[in-house]
């Protein structure tokens, strides 16, 4: 007679399973804490162990297709790649009238010169005139005057290039305002303490900047004068962007 | 006899140093690193400088930005009078003056006589000064003039 074997419950056998795992691993344990001489290679643990040794390599021979798979990037060395990271200084082209002999207006503003190419100039003038403050408009607005008919808003030069040697606030400057204001397009016009003269301009005479991460209105320095050659449109697009 | 000194002058190579004062310290920067010394002439302030950026000079046809060390270093501004020097220096490729509110004289030390200065508070500092050697009965500040901008400091000093 055979005996039919009992079916065992799920949870049960799981049981079972997980008591095998829990006795192997013990074994295993006791044999690694023996003495030398007296291991006793127990057949059983070391098939155990062995067995799990040949299902992982099995396992990482299945990984390994996965592994594969996955596109290595190029590395690239540190250094490259912080300077890749922080090399932003690229050169940016100097403007049109940048070429050749270069007549500039001299200006002072805060007691500092600045150079302004005549070409882009519209004109000139004492700055006299009535001169309407806008309301809610930046401390850099003083106002908008009459100029030959023109509606002109008058930029705050030093406040635009050098706030931090700018005393007075907004509405002083904009109450007491003298000197001059150069027109510079058909709507704006940039205030100066004093106009000095008009020079010419030779290339060598003028270090460009064609990198500007920073102030990029300063588009070159005049050599002799040890003063700015004020790029306008960039000071405008400047203002533009905030 | 004669090779042993040979290998510990190599060991320990002796290092020359302009010193300089700014308020009642003594600084030193490498001799190597160090073009000219000049009177203060007249430096042209530069619109949007960054306030350690005094201004510019012309040197011999050439644009130079000045540095006020002394606000480099965190000091109060110094007054410029006759013994006020710009110090012309070559670092990470650049030519710079720094202010200086007196140059001394140039030294001579073994680098085995530069202690590191403690690391203390201060990291902005410690990251330029190389270390601290005795000089007579006063001490020295060593300064690493490589390290007294960041790289992009100093690239920027090219482009005033």
């Amino acid at each position: 007679m055979q005996r039919r074997p009992r079916e065992q419950p799920e949870t049960e056998s799981v049981a079972t399973t997980l008591a095998d795992s829990d006795e192997a691993v013990y074994n295993l344990l006791e044999s690694l804490l023996q003495e030398v001489d007296e291991f006793d290679t127990q057949p059983s643990v070391k098939a155990e162990v062995q067995r799990r040794v040949e299902q992982e390599k099995v396992e990482v021979a299945v990984v390994e297709p996965v592994v594969e798979q996955v596109k290595v990037l190029p590395t690239v060395p540190i250094e490259q790649a912080i300077v890749a990271e922080t090399d932003t200084y690229s050169e940016q082209p100097l403007p049109g009238w940048a070429k050749g002999s270069i007549s500039c207006l001299i200006c002072e503003v805060e007691g500092i010169e600045i150079a302004v190419p005549m070409v882009i100039l519209r004109g000139i003038a004492v700055w006299d005139m009535k001169t309407l403050p806008m309301p809610v408009q930046p401390e850099w607005h003083l106002g908008v005057v009459d100029y030959r008919g023109n509606k002109i808003t008058v930029l705050d030069t030093a406040r635009l290039i050098m706030p931090d040697k700018v005393r007075q606030t907004a509405d002083e400057r904009r109450r007491d305002h003298a000197g001059h204001f150069i027109v510079i397009n058909d709507t704006m016009a940039l205030s100066c303490d004093a106009i000095k003269q008009t020079i010419k301009l030779e290339q060598d005479e003028i270090r460009w900047r064609p990198k500007r991460p920073t102030r990029p209105w300063a588009v070159g320095t005049l050599i002799d004068r040890l003063c700015i050659l004020l790029d306008t449109q960039a000071l405008l697009e400047e203002i533009q962007d905030v | 006899m004669s090779a042993e000194l040979d290998e510990s002058a190599s060991n320990d190579p002796e290092i020359q140093l302009v010193t300089f004062r700014l308020l009642d310290e003594s600084y030193g920067i490498n001799v190597m690193q160090v073009q000219e010394v000049l009177r203060v002439a007249e430096i042209a302030p530069v619109p949007g400088a960054p306030h350690y950026v005094l201004g510019i000079i012309n040197l011999r046809g050439n644009v130079v930005t000045v540095i006020d060390t002394r606000t480099r270093f965190g000091l109060p501004r110094g007054e410029i009078n006759d013994l006020s020097r710009i110090v012309v220096i070559e670092s990470e490729s650049q030519v710079v003056g720094i202010l200086v509110d007196s140059v001394a004289e140039v030294v001579d030390l073994r680098l085995s006589e530069i202690d590191s200065a403690p690391n203390v508070g201060n990291e902005e500092s410690s990251r330029y000064i190389q270390g601290v050697a005795s000089m007579d009965s006063d001490l020295l500040i060593v300064v690493d003039l490589n390290k007294l901008l960041s790289e992009q400091e100093w690239a920027e000093m090219s482009m005033f």
